[in-house]
């Protein structure tokens, strides 16, 4: 009798242990930093390609999906998202953590294409140059989103019509007193997004757009 | 005597939900032995029995550029590669720092790219690295500094907690592995035999301020600091990877640093002429890492640099190391073989 009294004890310890912890540390939402999240890290490439950016977010997806359990796929397209600091370029609006999908098509083929191992989201990192900018996308659950978008020259400017080039006080003016100035460069920060200018003797010498990831 | 059963029937009690708890935790543990190997790399250290005349420590880029069992083969140099994914420099140091405790080497090689972070970066990698630690002050350490705000001490000392929810994505690989782990790594090198050419890499940006932080400098001199009390000599090494860029202005600073301490630097970026490494044929990944002919070709050139700037000697004909490093080369080979023949196979 009194075994069974142990025995019973034993597997209700266990139990509550369990639930206990599955229940107090699912709620935390924490990303489980397992063998398989990284995966990613050890198939890092940089190459060019020819494939369309369209095409080339299908392969993406099909990678994902062949690792099976290991990576959760997203099947539906999430809706624009259009949240934070905007770029425009070609007539297409984008914001950060857009998914891909509404952007990437619309530009055409890049010039060049990178893929380099992601820091900030473990995945892989995506760069596509095009003449002006590059964009950087992150992988999650098998889709592709906007993670950054640089400048690379002075043909091109902000929806708010600073460009590589710009002085200090346009760049005030266009975004206002709201940034945070630390060595040259100025941090602005709208909802998910931050919208960056390095400025060098008073001139704007870099412009970055980079998501926010917490 | 109801006393003393009622004392059996509670150990038997706590006993049993130890070992199951215990159990579960191996269980939930990720392996680290399908897609991602890496983070099987720190633990498989603690099963070598000999000593090493050289350590190298850093992240990706000592633990795929540079192969002992080439300095072994070639110059009869005994060496390990205590690296991991994105290894920050503090885990440099307390990896290194722990590593003193099991023997003391002659060379310490310390891949200098982890100078870029200044901040714990991601709670995946600081697993890769700190989980495989034995038990020690240095883990604890290296814990308390590399940790995250949403990190918790206790999910290290006990990762059940951290790991629990993985019980609804168990593979095979979990019960595969749960209590023997393949050895993924040669001493310390994790091989590729690919081929995929560099075609450049991505522009790169702009930076506000080119100075690397306090606390990777603080670190930098404490690895120099345990070198110098242990009479180690340091060298400090970028490796031939074009990705992430490694700024001028960085080169520049680790130059300076390196002239001001005595310190040999190597940056490898400069040297592809004398190395001989050709980014078309040497990468498995377009230049961030180098394959087995890359890390051969480094590993060669970089031997001979040790042997005639510090005269490390030459182990091969001893019996205590032939019998080992045998086996290790033979498993090197093997390896290499099943690795190509598998490449053959997928074309």
């Amino acid at each position: 009798m009194k075994k069974n009294r142990y025995a019973k004890l034993l597997l209700g310890f266990i139990g509550i242990v369990s639930l206990v912890g599955c229940s107090n540390l699912s709620s935390e939402k924490k990303e489980i930093p397992e063998s398989t999240t990284v995966s990613q890290i050890t198939e890092t490439t940089i190459f060019e390609t020819e494939t369309t950016s369209e095409s080339k977010i299908q392969e993406n997806n099909e990678t994902s999906e062949s690792m099976g359990a290991i990576i959760e796929i997203e099947t539906t397209v999430p809706p624009k998202l259009l949240q934070g600091y905007l770029f425009e370029v070609d007539g297409v609006l984008m914001g950060m953590h857009e998914d891909a999908v509404h952007v990437l098509p619309a530009l055409g083929d890049a010039d060049n294409y990178y893929e380099t191992p992601s820091c900030a989201f473990l995945g892989m990192d995506r760069q596509y140059t095009y003449s002006g900018y590059m964009i950087t996308t992150y992988e999650e659950n098998g889709r592709e989103y906007l993670y950054d978008i640089y400048f690379l020259d002075e043909t091109i400017s902000t929806p708010e019509g600073i460009r590589i080039g710009s002085k200090e006080e346009e760049m005030i003016a266009a975004y206002g007193e709201g940034y945070i100035e630390d060595f040259g460069m100025y941090t602005y920060v709208k909802e998910q997004s931050k919208l960056q200018f390095l400025v060098v003797d008073g001139i704007v010498t870099s412009i970055d757009y980079t998501a926010l990831t917490n | 005597m109801i006393k003393q059963k009622k004392i059996v029937g509670i150990t038997s009690i706590l006993l049993a939900v130890i070992i199951s708890l215990w159990f579960l935790q191996r269980l939930l543990m990720p392996k680290y032995m399908g897609q991602v190997v890496e983070g099987a790399l720190i633990a498989e250290y603690y099963q070598e029995t000999t000593n090493h005349d050289v350590i190298f420590i850093g992240d990706c880029e000592v633990y795929e550029n540079f192969s002992p069992i080439t300095l072994w083969e070639k110059y009869g140099i005994t060496s390990y590669i205590r690296g991991s994914a994105q290894q920050l420099i503090w885990q440099s140091y307390y990896l290194l720092e722990e590593t003193l405790q099991y023997e003391k080497p002659d060379i310490v090689v310390f891949n200098v790219l982890a100078m870029q972070y200044n901040e714990p970066q991601k709670e995946a990698y600081n697993r890769m690295t700190l989980d495989g630690m034995k038990w020690s002050l240095s883990k604890v350490k290296s814990i308390q500094e590399s940790m995250l705000e949403e990190e918790s001490f206790i999910e290290y000392f006990f990762p059940l907690l951290r790991y629990h929810s993985r019980w609804s994505e168990l593979t095979v690989e979990d019960w595969n592995y749960l209590w023997k782990k393949d050895i993924i790594s040669h001493n310390g090198y994790y091989m590729r035999v690919d081929v995929k050419a560099s075609v450049g890499a991505p522009p790169a940006k702009k930076l506000a301020n080119y100075e690397f932080g306090s606390r990777a400098y603080y670190y930098l001199d404490q690895i120099r600091i345990l070198c110098e009390q242990n009479q180690i000599a340091l060298v400090l090494v970028k490796a031939p990877s074009i990705y992430p860029h490694w700024y001028k202005e960085w080169d520049m600073q680790i130059e300076t640093y390196a002239e001001k301490y005595g310190l040999l630097y190597l940056n490898f970026l400069e040297m592809f002429e004398e190395t001989g490494i050709d980014l078309s044929v040497d990468t498995y990944d377009g230049g961030l890492h180098l394959n087995l002919f890359g890390a051969e070709k480094l590993s060669e050139y970089f031997g001979k640099i040790l042997v005639e700037e510090y005269g490390v000697f030459d182990h091969r004909g001893e019996e205590i190391y032939d019998t080992i490093w045998e086996e290790k080369v033979s498993f090197y080979k093997k390896k290499k073989e099943e690795k190509l023949a598998e490449l053959t196979e997928n074309k």
